[in-house]
């Protein structure tokens, strides 16, 4: 066989081999498009599948005294990604607002503690 | 008490309070380019209500109408005192919005004020000895001053402290940084707009940015996962393709966009076919205007699979779709000769 008799089988093994197996080359994909008008947009996001993130975050919430039902009413309304996030940095698992009053006696002690000390 | 041992005493409460309380920053002048995000007005937290406060700053500033009250309602009070940063989160869904709890940087607080929108950060003020003791308060960060990088704060004091995230690094940092973000709806539809325009002009790694943007408020988002994998797809990032279709179908089972496109992947990588075309199946199973394009893959899965047949009939009801675009009807005749002319194996 010479060099031109073997490129013509090539060729024709090639077509067979595209007629036989490969699909056509065009398949279209379906297009990205713009969110529905309140499309998808469910309150309870309960479809977790990262269960290890969900642990974490839970073991958080429980730390701050939350009881089971407590914990599970708000991990349902929390996405993987947000789960995901909380677990990655627990520190941001926290309650703010509400200073106790025994902070204001304390300030109030160590303020008096500086002023003996400035008079004496 | 002796002087001396008073003096120690006195010596060691200051060093406590210095180092484990931080208190608001002292305000600067901020440069006449100093921009405040309009519907923010300075604002007292009542009995250091920081949350349903902050948040009512925040919501109101979108064009809500929620008053820190209405918010108490909505926001329990965790056994150890305060309001957890993870029921600032769900209530401001509740309320219609977009809304994450994010590891913030000075990126990504100037990022929301640049586009018009409050953030809320969650501060240590106290580090307390014992567990759970010690205490967080809420501000809102809501201008900002680009010449001297400075940010305004409000603490709920009613006053507008104009100083460096910096200088809030102290108390912010044992805190995780943590960083509330709101979104009107309007905000994040306009956001997945733009992307979809970045996609059809080619700038797709913008496009990609925009949209993983908008995952982070409106993680459900099905249509933008979906455009997210065909983003990643055309950048040739097979694997996070995928991924994007799969987070689409864990929100979504019967999506048939994510079900199409993961479908059509999977075919172009060839070994999946299987499972490729029980995804086609499932897509092509639904009626509307996408229907003939989920045939049209599923079609050229069968061809691949040697059914050539039954991929010329799926081609052939394709075909039969009225309205389709020139180029997809060519495609489609295209197919239907190929799978006429193949061998079944």
């Amino acid at each position: 066989m010479d060099r031109t008799q073997a490129r013509g089988l090539v060729v024709l093994l090639s077509a067979a081999w595209l007629a036989v197996v490969a699909p056509p080359a065009a398949a279209e994909r379906i297009a990205s498009k713009a969110e529905a008008p309140a499309a998808s947009r469910a309150a309870d996001l309960a479809r977790v599948s990262d269960v290890v993130a969900r642990d974490h975050v839970a073991q958080a919430l429980a730390a701050h005294g939350l009881t089971a039902q407590q914990i599970e009413e708000r991990l349902v309304r929390l996405s993987d990604d947000d789960l995901h996030r909380l677990a990655a940095n627990l520190d941001q698992v926290q309650a703010a607002g509400n200073v106790p009053n025994y902070i204001w006696i304390l300030l109030g002690i160590l303020l008096a503690v500086t002023i003996v000390a400035a008079v004496f | 008490m002796g002087g001396r041992r008073a003096a120690r005493l006195a010596a060691l409460a200051l060093a406590m309070l210095s180092g484990c309380v931080s208190l608001a920053p002292r305000s600067r002048t901020p440069s006449p380019e100093a921009r405040v995000i309009p519907g923010v007005p300075l604002t007292v937290f009542e009995q250091d209500r920081c949350g349903p406060g902050s948040l009512s700053m925040v919501l109101r500033a979108h064009g809500d109408t929620a008053s820190a009250r209405d918010l108490e309602a909505v926001l329990p009070e965790a056994p150890g005192r305060g309001v957890l940063s993870v029921d600032m989160l769900i209530a401001a869904r509740q309320r219609g919005f977009d809304a994450a709890l994010v590891t913030g940087t000075a990126e990504t607080v100037r990022g929301e004020l640049a586009a018009g929108r409050p953030a809320i950060l969650m501060l240590r003020l106290l580090d307390a000895p014992g567990a759970r003791r010690d205490i967080y308060h809420y501000v809102v960060v809501d201008g900002f001053d680009t010449p001297r990088g400075l940010c305004r704060f409000q603490f709920g004091d009613g006053k507008a402290r104009w100083a460096r995230l910096e200088s809030l690094e102290g108390s912010w940092k044992p805190a995780g940084h943590v960083l509330l973000v709101v979104w009107s709806l309007a905000d994040t539809d306009a956001a997945i707009a733009r992307a979809l325009a970045l996609e059809s002009q080619g700038r797709l790694e913008e496009a990609d940015a925009l949209y993983r943007e908008v995952l982070v408020v409106r993680p459900e988002s099905v249509r933008t996962w979906v455009n997210l994998g065909n983003v990643a797809a055309d950048l040739g990032r097979r694997a996070e393709s995928e991924t994007a279709y799969r987070r689409a179908l864990a929100i979504a089972p019967d999506d048939r966009d994510a079900l199409n496109n993961l479908a059509w992947l999977l075919l172009g990588e060839g070994t999946r076919l299987e499972e490729a075309e029980t995804l086609a199946t499932k897509a092509a199973s639904q009626p509307g205007a996408d229907r003939p394009l989920a045939l049209d893959t599923l079609g050229r899965i069968q061809l691949a699979r040697g059914r050539c047949p039954e991929a010329a009939g799926t081609f052939r009801e394709a075909l039969g779709a009225e309205g389709l675009p020139d180029a997809t009807r060519a495609g489609l005749r295209d197919a239907l000769r190929q799978a006429g002319e193949c061998r079944p194996r």
